[in-house]
């Protein structure tokens, strides 16, 4: 049986024996850590006294306008909920919650328990109208209205709790600080990084910080990738260095290096001096070329192959590259020098003999674009071409690294970013 | 790098000193715009009206209240952007939080009509600066609801800023017009630093009308959802503190000029008016066709003003309590309430005007009723939140802030009050 929130904290708090009256719930606390979380509380308060600490294992039942507890609770103040609990009132109630199955933010009207035989469970919470009116004690009277007038049904508009992400609450000193929540309680798991980084922009700068401060480096890297590059700065100098550098160390090399273009010399430099060694040297280089250049929008994840390559060798080295490498659909092949020779790919690689060798399946007739050429460009070859990537050379064709038409969408399609 | 000759001493004191400088006017440029456009939209249609009856009834003796004002204006604007920078959430969304859904709701239920009153009142604005160009309203108005429109509808957030700040440029129509009527400087400013009061009810209702219009509900949720729109860091607070009273100093002057070319030329012809188009015609035989144009071409320059604003910070503040999808940086579909809501409260307004019949004069009373009933709650929100330690942390407010900002909120209270009570009797 399922009950709201709002119901629960009109019942009356009763003793079962005297049924002497204690008070009204305020609150009611639940373990964050499981993935419904369960009731483990209350807290009551009578009159204008502070509220107290109700432990679930007092209460003997919850009926329809009262809850009965066992013995007498103990003194206000000698009994307090665990660290880290949820408080439903303080952290959920009225706030904003991470609808992740919708990617949106929403503010929550209500909350839905379930009843089972060893308690209290929360299950979904209400975002809805009828939670609203509910609220404000007019349900009753527009469900008559609706459906004596239109003969509509006010519906619950529900969210289920694996799918809702909190924002924490504000902590002593002000600060925004996240709740914990279980391992198996990953919401944003679900989200895209582009919806990730849709709905972080859709949050308030303590909010968003707070939440992205709380993501994994890759999940930041990707919905930071996903970013224009005003937030992207914001939120990088929100964050402590450690953690900064980490996250710019896992994004795309020409992403990073558009970041820390952006960031104040200092900052940058910071970052750069703490990643690896030669993830550091590849993004500095990037740096070094005019911003509407090929150079300048290029990345160096691309996968460089022999000409004395077998197919076969070519796909295992592939298995163990693909994950970093930005594109695997055109593999270029270099010479000894890192001269860019030829083009492969990924089709003619799959349908040709195992042992065939990449010099003579190689397509030796490359388009490709030089680093210091305008980015538009290759923005020309892309649409002409219509390629998926396209190698950027130095003036002696020596491989410098890939665009990818993600990095010049805006250039050929600018009515895409509005 | 070859090390350079170092300067000497005072010159690179001096380079510090102007680098510090520079970067702080780039901080302050950079979050500069809340405080000035919320404090320019304060002199909107029904500002002007009653700053020039004050000055075409009462002459110079009410130009000390400007002083005070300002003063109220600066503490309470501060205390809304002090507020939007620490928790970087709206007035709306503190208040749903801190005092749950049943108060915000039929908060927001009276500030939606009391707003409403006050864009009809700017959209008559409109139409009355038209007419004095010789314009029918029945075209001014259509053509500015659906300029006032588009520009939110099909902006962004940072294009309707720059517009918005653009717009308070032309408030210096006024200062034109006043330094125009040639007014005795000296004795001027004396009257500015020397408060008096015939305590006439006129007088007292005509001195609770101005505070009343410079102080109003709609502001505060404004003020803040901007600065928190503009992500103002708490480290570059106190340049958006000279934002707040920048904009405050520029409210007062305005008003000075206006109230100084009213008291310079009606008020010593003893012509009495009903309304800031009567202000301006009247200034025709007196103070010559240009001024009076002037007069006008300020007029119609608030109005539009406010009456984008208006709807816009309804929309939003409403959206925000109920947690509904918001802002201008979105598509129509993606948030259909806070669009419907705003042109809805555009087209009725500027249909209220157009529509023969329509009770104006009551809707304006009864938003004006509802402004001084509502301001109250909205400042003891504030007043608690700002004391919020949890909220706040360090920024909360300290003793002697408490203190002024406690005087100040009960002087405002009971002149709000007084004011709704004197126009029920």
């Amino acid at each position: 049986m399922f009950l709201f929130l709002t119901e629960l904290f009109e019942k009356r708090v009763r003793g079962v024996d005297d049924h002497r009256l204690l008070g009204r719930p305020v609150d009611l606390i639940a373990n964050a850590e499981e993935v419904y979380p369960a009731v483990i509380g209350f807290m009551v308060r009578r009159g204008r006294r502070p509220a107290f600490y109700l432990p679930w294992s007092q209460i003997t039942s919850v009926e329809k306008d009262e809850i009965l507890v066992r013995g007498t609770p103990e003194a206000p103040g000698a009994a307090h909920p665990p660290e880290g609990s949820l408080y439903a009132r303080r952290h959920i109630l009225d706030r904003q919650i991470i609808d992740t199955f919708g990617a949106r933010v929403v503010r929550v009207n209500d909350l839905h328990l379930l009843r089972t035989e060893d308690g209290l469970r929360l299950v979904h919470v209400d975002i809805g109208a009828s939670g609203l009116f509910r609220r404000l004690g007019w349900l009753p009277a527009v469900n008559a209205l609706a459906h004596g007038l239109f003969d509509y049904q006010l519906r619950d508009h529900l969210i289920a709790w694996k799918f809702v992400q909190p924002l924490g609450h504000f902590g002593r000193a002000g600060q925004r600080q996240v709740l914990r929540l279980s391992v198996s309680h990953q919401p944003l798991a679900l989200l895209h990084p582009a919806e990730l980084a849709e709905v972080l922009s859709d949050l308030d700068m303590h909010k968003r910080q707070a939440l992205f401060g709380s993501l994994t480096h890759e999940v930041a890297a990707d919905a930071l990738e996903q970013m224009d590059t005003e937030s992207q700065v914001d939120l990088i100098e929100g964050m402590g260095e450690e953690h900064a550098t980490r996250v710019v160390e896992e994004m795309a090399t020409d992403d990073a290096a558009d970041l820390l273009g952006e960031l104040e010399n200092e900052k940058a430099e910071t970052i750069l001096d703490g990643m690896e060694v030669q993830r550091s040297k590849e993004v500095r280089e990037l740096l070094t070329h005019e911003e509407d250049t090929a150079g300048g929008i290029m990345t160096t994840d691309f996968i460089a192959l022999k000409t004395g390559y077998t197919v076969d060798q070519t796909i295992a080295l592939l298995r163990q590259k693909a994950r970093e490498a930005e594109n695997i659909y055109y593999l270029y092949v270099l010479d000894d020098r890192e001269h860019l020779v030829g083009v492969v790919t990924l089709r003619s690689l799959i349908v040709a003999s195992p042992e065939c060798l990449l010099a003579d399946l190689m397509s030796t007739r490359v388009i490709s674009v030089t680093t210091g050429e305008h980015k538009g460009a290759a923005a020309e070859l892309f649409a002409k071409y219509r390629f998926r990537a396209l190698p950027v050379v130095d003036d002696d064709r020596v491989m410098k690294g890939i665009i990818t038409i993600d990095d010049v969408l805006e250039d050929v399609a600018p009515e895409l970013n509005r | 790098m070859t090390a350079a000759r170092p300067l000497p001493r005072p010159l690179r004191a001096a380079r510090s000193w102007l680098l510090a400088r520079w970067k702080g006017l780039l901080i302050f440029l950079s979050v500069v715009g809340p405080g000035i456009i919320t404090a320019n939209v304060d002199n909107d249609a029904g500002g002007i009206t009653t700053y020039s009856l004050a000055g075409a009834h009462f002459g110079q003796t009410l130009l000390w209240s400007l002083v005070p004002i300002a003063f109220a204006l600066v503490l309470v604007q501060e205390m809304t952007s002090r507020l939007g920078v620490v928790t970087g959430q709206g007035l709306a969304d503190l208040i749903r939080e801190r005092f749950g859904v049943r108060m915000t709701f039929y908060l927001m239920l009276c500030l939606v009509v009391t707003n409403f009153g006050n864009a009809v009142a700017n959209f008559a604005g409109v139409a009355s600066a038209m007419e004095i160009f010789s314009v029918s309203r029945y075209a001014a108005v259509p053509i500015a609801a659906f300029f006032v429109w588009w520009l939110v509808v099909k902006g962004t957030y940072r294009t309707v800023e720059k517009i918005f700040l653009g717009a308070c440029v032309f408030y210096l129509a006024y200062i034109v017009a006043g330094v125009k009527v040639a007014p005795h400087w000296p004795s001027l400013l004396r009257e500015v630093v020397r408060p008096q009061g015939t305590f006439s009810t006129e007088y007292l209702v005509m001195l609770t009308a101005l505070v009343g219009t410079t102080i109003a509900p709609w502001m505060q949720f404004y003020q803040q959802a901007s600065i928190v729109e503009k992500g103002v860091r708490i480290e570059e607070y106190r340049y958006s503190r000279w934002d707040v009273i920048l904009g405050s100093m520029m409210v007062t002057v305005v008003a000075f000029f206006i109230m100084v070319t009213c008291a310079e030329t009606l008020f010593r012809s003893g012509i009495r008016i009903e309304n800031a188009k009567d202000a301006a015609l009247a200034l025709v035989p007196i103070a010559g066709k240009y001024n009076a144009y002037l007069f006008a071409f300020g007029l119609l320059n608030a109005s539009l003003f406010a009456a984008s604003i208006l709807p816009l910070s309804t929309a939003y503040t409403v959206c925000e309590g109920m947690g509904w999808e918001v802002g201008v940086d979105r598509k129509f579909a993606e948030a259909p309430g806070f669009y419907g809501l705003y042109s809805l409260i555009i087209l009725l307004a500027a249909g209220a005007i157009l529509l023969p019949g329509m009770p104006l004069i009551k809707i304006m009373f009864l938003s004006q009723v509802l402004n001084g009933l509502v301001l109250p709650f909205i400042l003891i929100f504030m007043l608690v939140l700002v004391n919020d330690r949890e909220l706040m942390g360090e920024y909360a407010n300290g003793r002697w802030a408490n203190a002024a900002g406690i005087t100040c909120v009960a002087l405002l209270i009971l002149l709000s009050l007084f004011l709704v009570v004197s126009s029920l009797l």
